[in-house]
Protein backbone atom coordinates (compact mmCIF):
# COMPACT_ATOMS: atom_id res chain seq x y z
CA UNK A 1 0.00 0.00 0.00
CA UNK A 2 1.25 3.48 -0.87
CA UNK A 3 1.81 5.25 2.46
CA UNK A 4 3.25 8.56 1.32
CA UNK A 5 4.45 10.48 -1.70
CA UNK A 6 6.82 13.37 -2.27
CA UNK A 7 6.48 15.35 -5.48
CA UNK A 8 9.12 17.77 -6.73
CA UNK A 9 8.99 19.98 -9.83
CA UNK A 10 6.00 18.17 -11.32
CA UNK A 11 3.28 20.25 -13.03
CA UNK A 12 1.80 22.56 -10.31
CA UNK A 13 3.80 20.90 -7.52
CA UNK A 14 7.13 22.49 -6.73
CA UNK A 15 7.79 20.60 -3.51
CA UNK A 16 5.06 18.71 -1.68
CA UNK A 17 4.97 15.76 0.68
CA UNK A 18 1.76 13.99 1.64
CA UNK A 19 1.70 11.26 4.24
CA UNK A 20 -0.81 8.96 5.87
CA UNK A 21 -2.58 7.41 2.90
CA UNK A 22 -5.13 4.74 3.79
CA UNK A 23 -6.79 1.95 1.85
CA UNK A 24 -9.47 4.26 0.38
CA UNK A 25 -8.50 7.91 0.00
CA UNK A 26 -10.68 10.86 -0.95
CA UNK A 27 -8.91 14.00 -2.13
CA UNK A 28 -10.55 17.39 -2.33
CA UNK A 29 -9.55 20.99 -2.86
CA UNK A 30 -10.43 24.06 -4.87
CA UNK A 31 -10.06 24.16 -8.64
CA UNK A 32 -6.41 23.98 -9.72
CA UNK A 33 -5.32 22.86 -6.28
CA UNK A 34 -3.57 19.86 -7.79
CA UNK A 35 -6.02 17.01 -7.20
CA UNK A 36 -5.76 15.44 -10.64
CA UNK A 37 -2.04 16.10 -10.74
CA UNK A 38 -1.62 14.24 -7.46
CA UNK A 39 -3.31 11.23 -9.09
CA UNK A 40 -0.97 11.59 -12.05
CA UNK A 41 2.07 11.72 -9.78
CA UNK A 42 0.93 8.57 -8.00
CA UNK A 43 0.33 6.96 -11.39
CA UNK A 44 3.83 7.70 -12.66
CA UNK A 45 5.42 6.87 -9.32
CA UNK A 46 3.82 3.44 -9.19
CA UNK A 47 4.50 2.79 -12.89
CA UNK A 48 8.10 3.86 -12.42
CA UNK A 49 8.09 5.12 -16.00
CA UNK A 50 6.03 6.78 -18.69
CA UNK A 51 4.92 3.95 -20.88
CA UNK A 52 5.20 5.44 -24.31
CA UNK A 53 8.41 7.35 -23.77
CA UNK A 54 9.92 5.86 -26.87
CA UNK A 55 7.03 7.11 -29.03
CA UNK A 56 7.22 10.80 -28.21
CA UNK A 57 6.67 13.00 -31.23
CA UNK A 58 6.88 16.77 -31.61
CA UNK A 59 3.34 17.26 -30.45
CA UNK A 60 4.07 15.21 -27.34
CA UNK A 61 7.02 17.48 -26.54
CA UNK A 62 4.47 20.07 -25.49
CA UNK A 63 2.99 17.48 -23.16
CA UNK A 64 6.42 16.75 -21.78
CA UNK A 65 7.15 20.43 -21.13
CA UNK A 66 3.88 20.68 -19.25
CA UNK A 67 4.97 17.92 -16.92
CA UNK A 68 7.53 20.29 -15.38
CA UNK A 69 6.77 22.94 -12.76
CA UNK A 70 6.56 26.29 -14.56
CA UNK A 71 7.63 24.31 -17.67
CA UNK A 72 11.18 24.61 -16.42
CA UNK A 73 12.78 21.54 -17.97
CA UNK A 74 16.19 22.42 -16.59
CA UNK A 75 15.12 21.14 -13.19
CA UNK A 76 14.51 17.50 -12.48
CA UNK A 77 11.13 16.04 -11.70
CA UNK A 78 11.53 13.82 -8.71
CA UNK A 79 8.86 11.50 -7.36
CA UNK A 80 9.49 9.55 -4.20
CA UNK A 81 7.40 7.73 -1.70
CA UNK A 82 6.86 4.82 0.63
CA UNK A 83 5.15 1.60 -0.31
CA UNK A 84 4.51 -0.45 2.81
CA UNK A 85 7.87 -0.05 4.55
CA UNK A 86 9.97 0.41 1.42
CA UNK A 87 11.10 3.83 0.33
CA UNK A 88 11.68 4.45 -3.33
CA UNK A 89 12.29 7.33 -5.69
CA UNK A 90 13.18 8.11 -9.23
CA UNK A 91 14.08 11.15 -11.20
CA UNK A 92 12.63 12.29 -14.48
CA UNK A 93 15.05 14.25 -16.64
CA UNK A 94 14.21 16.01 -19.89
CA UNK A 95 17.06 15.84 -22.40
CA UNK A 96 15.98 18.19 -25.17
CA UNK A 97 15.36 16.33 -28.45
CA UNK A 98 16.78 13.12 -27.14
CA UNK A 99 13.64 11.98 -25.38
CA UNK A 100 14.26 8.27 -25.54
CA UNK A 101 15.36 7.88 -21.97
CA UNK A 102 13.98 10.76 -20.00
CA UNK A 103 13.08 8.49 -17.14
CA UNK A 104 16.03 7.53 -15.04
CA UNK A 105 15.22 5.04 -12.31
CA UNK A 106 17.44 6.03 -9.46
CA UNK A 107 17.57 3.02 -7.21
CA UNK A 108 16.64 -0.64 -7.04
CA UNK A 109 13.13 0.22 -5.93
CA UNK A 110 11.87 0.23 -9.46
CA UNK A 111 13.58 -3.00 -10.25
CA UNK A 112 10.57 -4.44 -8.52
CA UNK A 113 8.00 -2.50 -10.52
CA UNK A 114 6.49 -5.73 -11.81
CA UNK A 115 5.08 -6.16 -8.29
CA UNK A 116 2.98 -3.02 -8.67
CA UNK A 117 0.07 -2.07 -10.88
CA UNK A 118 -1.95 1.11 -11.15
CA UNK A 119 -5.00 2.08 -13.18
CA UNK A 120 -6.48 5.50 -13.70
CA UNK A 121 -10.05 6.46 -14.55
CA UNK A 122 -11.52 9.81 -15.47
CA UNK A 123 -8.41 11.71 -16.55
CA UNK A 124 -8.35 12.84 -20.20
CA UNK A 125 -6.19 10.52 -22.29
CA UNK A 126 -4.23 13.45 -23.70
CA UNK A 127 -3.09 14.27 -20.19
CA UNK A 128 -1.90 10.89 -19.03
CA UNK A 129 0.84 9.39 -21.14
CA UNK A 130 -0.42 5.87 -20.73
CA UNK A 131 -0.99 3.86 -23.87
CA UNK A 132 -1.67 0.70 -21.86
CA UNK A 133 -4.98 2.00 -20.52
CA UNK A 134 -7.82 -0.28 -21.54
CA UNK A 135 -11.26 0.64 -22.78
CA UNK A 136 -14.31 -0.02 -20.65
CA UNK A 137 -15.28 -2.87 -23.01
CA UNK A 138 -11.90 -4.55 -22.63
CA UNK A 139 -12.09 -4.28 -18.86
CA UNK A 140 -15.67 -5.56 -18.84
CA UNK A 141 -14.73 -8.57 -20.97
CA UNK A 142 -11.79 -9.30 -18.69
CA UNK A 143 -14.10 -9.30 -15.69
CA UNK A 144 -16.39 -11.75 -17.49
CA UNK A 145 -13.54 -14.05 -18.50
CA UNK A 146 -12.23 -14.01 -14.92
CA UNK A 147 -15.67 -14.99 -13.59
CA UNK A 148 -16.16 -11.70 -11.76
CA UNK A 149 -18.94 -10.23 -13.84
CA UNK A 150 -21.51 -10.66 -11.04
CA UNK A 151 -19.79 -7.87 -9.12
CA UNK A 152 -20.29 -5.58 -12.09
CA UNK A 153 -23.93 -6.58 -12.50
CA UNK A 154 -24.59 -6.01 -8.79
CA UNK A 155 -22.99 -2.58 -9.10
CA UNK A 156 -25.20 -1.65 -12.05
CA UNK A 157 -28.26 -2.43 -9.93
CA UNK A 158 -27.19 0.23 -7.43
CA UNK A 159 -27.75 2.80 -10.15
CA UNK A 160 -30.73 1.16 -11.85
CA UNK A 161 -32.27 -1.99 -10.41
CA UNK A 162 -34.39 -2.48 -13.53
CA UNK A 163 -31.31 -3.56 -15.50
CA UNK A 164 -31.25 -7.32 -15.69
CA UNK A 165 -28.33 -8.09 -17.97
CA UNK A 166 -25.09 -6.49 -19.16
CA UNK A 167 -22.87 -7.91 -21.90
CA UNK A 168 -20.80 -7.21 -24.98
CA UNK A 169 -21.30 -8.54 -28.53
CA UNK A 170 -18.42 -9.47 -30.80
CA UNK A 171 -20.38 -8.47 -33.90
CA UNK A 172 -21.56 -5.09 -32.69
CA UNK A 173 -19.80 -1.82 -32.03
CA UNK A 174 -17.42 -1.86 -29.11
CA UNK A 175 -19.54 -0.91 -26.18
CA UNK A 176 -21.47 -2.59 -23.39
CA UNK A 177 -25.12 -3.45 -23.94
CA UNK A 178 -27.75 -3.51 -21.22
CA UNK A 179 -31.13 -5.20 -21.09
CA UNK A 180 -33.89 -4.18 -18.71
CA UNK A 181 -36.31 -6.53 -16.96
CA UNK A 182 -39.11 -7.56 -19.35
CA UNK A 183 -37.28 -6.08 -22.33
CA UNK A 184 -36.19 -8.42 -25.10
CA UNK A 185 -33.63 -6.20 -26.76
CA UNK A 186 -30.33 -4.78 -25.54
CA UNK A 187 -29.55 -1.06 -25.59
CA UNK A 188 -26.01 0.39 -25.76
CA UNK A 189 -24.72 1.78 -22.47
CA UNK A 190 -24.33 5.29 -23.89
CA UNK A 191 -28.11 5.51 -24.09
CA UNK A 192 -28.16 5.34 -20.29
CA UNK A 193 -26.87 8.01 -17.88
CA UNK A 194 -23.22 8.74 -17.16
CA UNK A 195 -23.50 7.07 -13.77
CA UNK A 196 -24.18 3.62 -15.23
CA UNK A 197 -21.10 3.79 -17.44
CA UNK A 198 -18.96 5.15 -14.60
CA UNK A 199 -20.00 2.52 -12.09
CA UNK A 200 -19.32 -0.27 -14.57
CA UNK A 201 -15.89 1.24 -15.22
CA UNK A 202 -15.10 1.47 -11.48
CA UNK A 203 -16.18 -2.01 -10.61
CA UNK A 204 -14.81 -3.71 -13.72
CA UNK A 205 -11.42 -2.13 -13.10
CA UNK A 206 -11.46 -3.24 -9.47
CA UNK A 207 -12.41 -6.83 -10.15
CA UNK A 208 -9.94 -7.23 -13.00
CA UNK A 209 -7.26 -6.39 -10.48
CA UNK A 210 -8.29 -9.33 -8.38
CA UNK A 211 -6.50 -12.03 -10.35
CA UNK A 212 -3.36 -10.07 -11.00
CA UNK A 213 -0.29 -11.14 -9.06
CA UNK A 214 0.91 -7.66 -8.07
CA UNK A 215 1.42 -7.03 -4.37
CA UNK A 216 0.50 -3.34 -4.72
CA UNK A 217 -2.63 -2.56 -6.69
CA UNK A 218 -3.86 1.01 -6.93
CA UNK A 219 -6.94 2.43 -8.64
CA UNK A 220 -7.11 6.19 -9.27
CA UNK A 221 -10.46 7.84 -10.03
CA UNK A 222 -10.71 11.50 -10.95
CA UNK A 223 -13.91 13.40 -10.10
CA UNK A 224 -15.64 10.33 -8.74
CA UNK A 225 -18.95 12.12 -8.21
CA UNK A 226 -19.62 12.87 -11.89
CA UNK A 227 -23.04 11.61 -12.91
CA UNK A 228 -23.70 9.78 -9.64
CA UNK A 229 -26.86 11.02 -7.92
CA UNK A 230 -26.38 11.89 -4.27
CA UNK A 231 -29.00 9.33 -3.19
CA UNK A 232 -26.79 6.43 -4.30
CA UNK A 233 -23.37 7.87 -3.45
CA UNK A 234 -23.14 6.11 -0.06
CA UNK A 235 -24.01 2.80 -1.70
CA UNK A 236 -21.31 3.37 -4.33
CA UNK A 237 -18.73 4.02 -1.61
CA UNK A 238 -19.88 0.92 0.25
CA UNK A 239 -19.36 -1.24 -2.82
CA UNK A 240 -15.99 0.30 -3.64
CA UNK A 241 -14.79 -0.18 -0.06
CA UNK A 242 -15.97 -3.78 0.07
CA UNK A 243 -14.12 -4.59 -3.14
CA UNK A 244 -10.97 -2.73 -2.08
CA UNK A 245 -10.98 -4.64 1.19
CA UNK A 246 -11.73 -7.99 -0.41
CA UNK A 247 -9.13 -7.69 -3.17
CA UNK A 248 -6.58 -5.64 -1.22
CA UNK A 249 -6.72 -2.74 -3.68
CA UNK A 250 -5.87 0.82 -2.72
CA UNK A 251 -8.13 3.55 -4.07
CA UNK A 252 -7.51 7.26 -4.57
CA UNK A 253 -10.41 9.41 -5.73
CA UNK A 254 -10.88 13.15 -6.16
CA UNK A 255 -14.11 15.07 -5.76
CA UNK A 256 -15.61 18.56 -5.81
CA UNK A 257 -18.85 17.41 -4.23
CA UNK A 258 -19.72 17.99 -0.58
CA UNK A 259 -22.44 15.33 -0.94
CA UNK A 260 -19.79 12.82 -2.03
CA UNK A 261 -17.62 13.81 0.95
CA UNK A 262 -20.57 13.38 3.32
CA UNK A 263 -21.35 9.96 1.87
CA UNK A 264 -17.68 8.98 2.20
CA UNK A 265 -17.51 10.14 5.81
CA UNK A 266 -20.67 8.30 6.80
CA UNK A 267 -19.60 5.03 5.14
CA UNK A 268 -16.12 5.26 6.69
CA UNK A 269 -17.81 5.49 10.10
CA UNK A 270 -19.50 2.11 9.59
CA UNK A 271 -17.96 -0.68 11.64
CA UNK A 272 -17.12 -2.80 8.60
CA UNK A 273 -14.95 -0.02 7.17
CA UNK A 274 -13.34 1.38 10.31
CA UNK A 275 -9.79 2.54 9.66
CA UNK A 276 -10.06 2.19 5.88
CA UNK A 277 -10.71 5.79 4.90
CA UNK A 278 -8.42 8.80 4.56
CA UNK A 279 -9.58 12.32 3.66
CA UNK A 280 -7.10 14.86 2.26
CA UNK A 281 -7.56 18.51 1.38
CA UNK A 282 -5.14 20.07 -1.09
CA UNK A 283 -4.43 23.78 -1.14
CA UNK A 284 -1.74 26.37 -1.33
CA UNK A 285 0.01 27.35 1.86
CA UNK A 286 -0.37 31.10 2.29
CA UNK A 287 3.23 31.73 3.30
CA UNK A 288 5.28 29.19 1.37
CA UNK A 289 2.99 29.16 -1.71
CA UNK A 290 3.63 25.41 -1.89
CA UNK A 291 0.76 22.99 -2.35
CA UNK A 292 0.15 21.07 0.83
CA UNK A 293 -2.09 18.11 1.63
CA UNK A 294 -3.95 18.34 4.93
CA UNK A 295 -5.18 15.01 6.26
CA UNK A 296 -8.44 15.42 8.20
CA UNK A 297 -9.37 13.15 11.07
CA UNK A 298 -12.66 11.55 10.00
CA UNK A 299 -14.36 12.46 13.31
CA UNK A 300 -13.31 16.06 12.78
CA UNK A 301 -14.55 15.85 9.19
CA UNK A 302 -17.99 14.96 10.51
CA UNK A 303 -17.91 18.14 12.62
CA UNK A 304 -16.63 20.20 9.67
CA UNK A 305 -19.39 18.90 7.43
CA UNK A 306 -22.05 19.65 10.04
CA UNK A 307 -20.83 23.22 10.57
CA UNK A 308 -19.93 23.94 6.96
CA UNK A 309 -16.32 24.52 7.97
CA UNK A 310 -13.40 23.71 5.77
CA UNK A 311 -15.11 21.80 3.00
CA UNK A 312 -13.57 23.16 -0.12
CA UNK A 313 -13.59 22.60 -3.79
CA UNK A 314 -17.28 23.18 -4.43
CA UNK B 1 -5.45 40.02 6.05
CA UNK B 2 -4.70 37.58 8.85
CA UNK B 3 -7.73 36.07 10.50
CA UNK B 4 -8.73 36.01 14.14
CA UNK B 5 -11.10 33.28 15.28
CA UNK B 6 -13.20 33.14 18.41
CA UNK B 7 -14.70 29.83 19.45
CA UNK B 8 -17.98 30.05 21.34
CA UNK B 9 -20.58 27.55 22.48
CA UNK B 10 -23.60 28.34 20.33
CA UNK B 11 -25.61 30.72 18.18
CA UNK B 12 -26.63 33.07 21.01
CA UNK B 13 -23.04 33.31 22.19
CA UNK B 14 -21.92 34.06 18.64
CA UNK B 15 -24.48 36.85 18.23
CA UNK B 16 -23.54 38.29 21.62
CA UNK B 17 -19.81 38.30 20.85
CA UNK B 18 -20.39 39.80 17.41
CA UNK B 19 -22.33 42.63 19.03
CA UNK B 20 -19.74 43.28 21.71
CA UNK B 21 -16.91 43.05 19.26
CA UNK B 22 -18.57 45.57 16.96
CA UNK B 23 -16.59 48.32 18.59
CA UNK B 24 -13.42 46.33 18.19
CA UNK B 25 -12.99 45.00 14.66
CA UNK B 26 -15.55 42.51 13.48
CA UNK B 27 -14.18 42.17 9.97
CA UNK B 28 -11.30 40.03 11.13
CA UNK B 29 -13.18 38.01 13.72
CA UNK B 30 -14.82 34.76 12.77
CA UNK B 31 -17.07 33.00 15.20
CA UNK B 32 -16.98 29.21 15.42
CA UNK B 33 -19.89 27.59 17.21
CA UNK B 34 -19.36 24.41 19.19
CA UNK B 35 -22.99 23.51 19.63
CA UNK B 36 -22.38 23.15 23.37
CA UNK B 37 -19.21 22.54 25.33
CA UNK B 38 -20.46 21.27 28.66
CA UNK B 39 -19.34 18.27 30.60
CA UNK B 40 -21.32 15.94 28.35
CA UNK B 41 -19.85 17.40 25.18
CA UNK B 42 -16.13 17.47 25.93
CA UNK B 43 -15.19 16.24 22.47
CA UNK B 44 -16.80 19.24 20.75
CA UNK B 45 -13.98 21.61 21.65
CA UNK B 46 -11.35 19.11 20.49
CA UNK B 47 -13.13 18.71 17.14
CA UNK B 48 -13.51 22.48 16.72
CA UNK B 49 -9.81 23.02 17.42
CA UNK B 50 -8.81 20.18 15.11
CA UNK B 51 -11.00 21.65 12.35
CA UNK B 52 -9.39 25.02 12.97
CA UNK B 53 -5.95 23.41 12.71
CA UNK B 54 -6.93 21.95 9.30
CA UNK B 55 -8.36 25.28 8.21
CA UNK B 56 -5.39 27.32 9.45
CA UNK B 57 -2.98 25.10 7.53
CA UNK B 58 -4.34 26.60 4.30
CA UNK B 59 -5.75 29.92 5.54
CA UNK B 60 -3.51 31.19 8.34
CA UNK B 61 -5.03 32.38 11.59
CA UNK B 62 -3.34 34.95 13.79
CA UNK B 63 -5.24 34.71 17.08
CA UNK B 64 -7.67 32.20 18.52
CA UNK B 65 -9.99 33.07 21.40
CA UNK B 66 -11.93 30.49 23.35
CA UNK B 67 -14.94 32.05 25.10
CA UNK B 68 -16.96 29.53 27.11
CA UNK B 69 -19.45 29.59 29.96
CA UNK B 70 -17.87 28.66 33.27
CA UNK B 71 -20.97 26.68 34.31
CA UNK B 72 -20.25 26.52 38.07
CA UNK B 73 -22.61 23.57 38.48
CA UNK B 74 -20.06 21.43 36.65
CA UNK B 75 -16.79 23.36 36.88
CA UNK B 76 -14.73 25.82 38.86
CA UNK B 77 -12.18 28.04 37.04
CA UNK B 78 -9.41 25.48 37.57
CA UNK B 79 -11.33 22.45 36.30
CA UNK B 80 -12.80 24.41 33.38
CA UNK B 81 -9.29 25.47 32.37
CA UNK B 82 -8.19 21.85 32.64
CA UNK B 83 -11.12 20.97 30.35
CA UNK B 84 -9.91 23.51 27.78
CA UNK B 85 -6.27 22.49 28.14
CA UNK B 86 -7.09 18.85 27.53
CA UNK B 87 -8.44 19.78 24.09
CA UNK B 88 -5.64 22.26 23.38
CA UNK B 89 -2.96 19.75 24.34
CA UNK B 90 -4.39 16.99 22.20
CA UNK B 91 -4.63 19.20 19.10
CA UNK B 92 -1.86 21.77 19.43
CA UNK B 93 0.33 20.55 22.29
CA UNK B 94 -0.05 23.78 24.27
CA UNK B 95 -1.61 24.70 27.62
CA UNK B 96 -3.03 27.97 28.90
CA UNK B 97 -2.43 29.15 32.45
CA UNK B 98 -4.09 32.53 32.84
CA UNK B 99 -7.23 34.18 31.50
CA UNK B 100 -6.56 36.59 28.65
CA UNK B 101 -2.90 35.62 28.32
CA UNK B 102 -1.91 34.32 24.88
CA UNK B 103 0.25 31.26 24.29
CA UNK B 104 1.93 30.49 20.97
CA UNK B 105 0.95 27.54 18.77
CA UNK B 106 4.02 26.59 16.79
CA UNK B 107 2.37 24.24 14.29
CA UNK B 108 0.11 26.92 12.79
CA UNK B 109 2.08 29.99 13.92
CA UNK B 110 -0.90 31.37 15.87
CA UNK B 111 -1.69 32.48 19.42
CA UNK B 112 -4.49 31.29 21.69
CA UNK B 113 -6.14 32.64 24.85
CA UNK B 114 -9.35 31.95 26.82
CA UNK B 115 -12.10 33.74 28.70
CA UNK B 116 -14.86 32.20 30.83
CA UNK B 117 -18.22 33.94 31.22
CA UNK B 118 -19.08 33.58 34.90
CA UNK B 119 -21.40 31.89 35.55
CA UNK B 120 -22.80 31.80 31.99
CA UNK B 121 -24.14 33.95 29.16
CA UNK B 122 -27.76 33.60 30.26
CA UNK B 123 -27.11 35.05 33.71
CA UNK B 124 -24.93 37.76 32.21
CA UNK B 125 -27.78 38.74 29.89
CA UNK B 126 -30.08 39.03 32.90
CA UNK B 127 -27.52 41.27 34.58
CA UNK B 128 -27.32 43.62 31.60
CA UNK B 129 -31.06 43.83 30.86
CA UNK B 130 -31.88 47.40 29.94
CA UNK B 131 -35.67 47.30 30.28
CA UNK B 132 -38.04 46.49 33.11
CA UNK B 133 -38.78 42.74 33.11
CA UNK B 134 -42.02 42.19 35.04
CA UNK B 135 -43.29 39.32 32.89
CA UNK B 136 -39.94 37.51 32.68
CA UNK B 137 -39.48 37.83 36.44
CA UNK B 138 -42.99 36.57 37.07
CA UNK B 139 -42.65 33.57 34.77
CA UNK B 140 -39.23 32.85 36.18
CA UNK B 141 -40.70 32.73 39.69
CA UNK B 142 -43.23 30.20 38.49
CA UNK B 143 -40.53 27.69 37.53
CA UNK B 144 -38.45 28.44 40.64
CA UNK B 145 -39.21 25.16 42.38
CA UNK B 146 -39.58 22.77 39.49
CA UNK B 147 -36.78 23.62 37.05
CA UNK B 148 -33.12 22.74 37.42
CA UNK B 149 -30.79 25.73 38.03
CA UNK B 150 -29.36 25.62 34.49
CA UNK B 151 -32.85 25.45 32.99
CA UNK B 152 -33.86 28.48 35.02
CA UNK B 153 -30.79 30.39 33.82
CA UNK B 154 -31.61 29.64 30.22
CA UNK B 155 -35.30 30.46 30.60
CA UNK B 156 -35.05 34.04 31.85
CA UNK B 157 -33.53 35.70 28.73
CA UNK B 158 -36.05 33.87 26.54
CA UNK B 159 -38.95 35.11 28.68
CA UNK B 160 -37.49 38.61 28.72
CA UNK B 161 -36.98 38.79 24.95
CA UNK B 162 -40.38 37.26 24.14
CA UNK B 163 -42.64 38.94 26.70
CA UNK B 164 -40.92 42.15 27.84
CA UNK B 165 -39.22 43.19 24.60
CA UNK B 166 -41.37 41.87 21.76
CA UNK B 167 -44.93 43.14 21.17
CA UNK B 168 -47.82 40.84 20.33
CA UNK B 169 -47.20 41.00 16.58
CA UNK B 170 -43.51 40.22 16.96
CA UNK B 171 -44.31 37.29 19.22
CA UNK B 172 -46.36 35.72 16.43
CA UNK B 173 -43.08 35.24 14.57
CA UNK B 174 -40.97 34.24 17.55
CA UNK B 175 -38.36 32.42 15.49
CA UNK B 176 -37.43 35.69 13.85
CA UNK B 177 -37.74 38.07 16.80
CA UNK B 178 -36.95 36.18 20.00
CA UNK B 179 -33.19 36.25 19.79
CA UNK B 180 -30.28 38.29 21.07
CA UNK B 181 -29.69 40.23 17.86
CA UNK B 182 -33.27 41.42 17.42
CA UNK B 183 -33.61 42.27 21.10
CA UNK B 184 -30.42 44.27 20.85
CA UNK B 185 -31.91 46.29 18.00
CA UNK B 186 -34.64 47.26 20.47
CA UNK B 187 -32.05 48.37 23.03
CA UNK B 188 -32.83 45.44 25.32
CA UNK B 189 -29.28 45.23 26.68
CA UNK B 190 -27.00 47.64 28.54
CA UNK B 191 -23.88 47.16 26.49
CA UNK B 192 -22.01 49.76 28.52
CA UNK B 193 -22.56 47.77 31.72
CA UNK B 194 -19.52 47.32 33.94
CA UNK B 195 -20.39 43.60 33.94
CA UNK B 196 -19.01 43.48 30.40
CA UNK B 197 -15.72 45.30 31.04
CA UNK B 198 -13.52 42.22 31.37
CA UNK B 199 -15.03 40.49 28.37
CA UNK B 200 -14.68 43.62 26.23
CA UNK B 201 -11.06 43.90 27.29
CA UNK B 202 -10.49 40.29 26.25
CA UNK B 203 -12.14 40.91 22.88
CA UNK B 204 -10.00 44.01 22.34
CA UNK B 205 -7.06 41.61 21.97
CA UNK B 206 -8.55 40.62 18.63
CA UNK B 207 -8.54 44.12 17.24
Amino acid sequence: MLKSIRIENFRCFEETSIEGFEKVNLITGKNNSGKTTLLEAIFYFIKGKINNAEKINLQDKELINNLFFHQDTTKQIRLSGTIDAIKGWYTLIYKGDNTNDFIVPSDDFFGESHLREVKMIGVPRNRILDKEAKSIVEVFDEAEIDGNIEFVRDAIKIIDDSIEEARTFATRSKTIYLRKVNDKSFMPIYSYGDATQKIIEFIANLVTFSKQPHSTKILLIDEIENGIHHTVQAEVWRMLMKLCKHYNIQLFATTHSSEMIKAFQSVCAEEEFTGMGGYFELGQHAKTQQIIGVKHNLDTLEYELSTGDTVRGE
Amino acid sequence: MMRNVIIVEGKDDAAFIKTLAAGVETRTIEIKELGGAGKTNAVALTKALDALKNDASLNPVSKIGIVLDLDPADFDPTTKLAFVNEALTSVFGVELTQVGVFEGITSIEAQVAYYFINPNLDVLLRQIANNPSPIADCLHTCIEKTAKPREKDKAWPLYYMRWDICDAKERENGGKHVNFTYANQKAAWKLDSSDLTDLKEFLSNFD
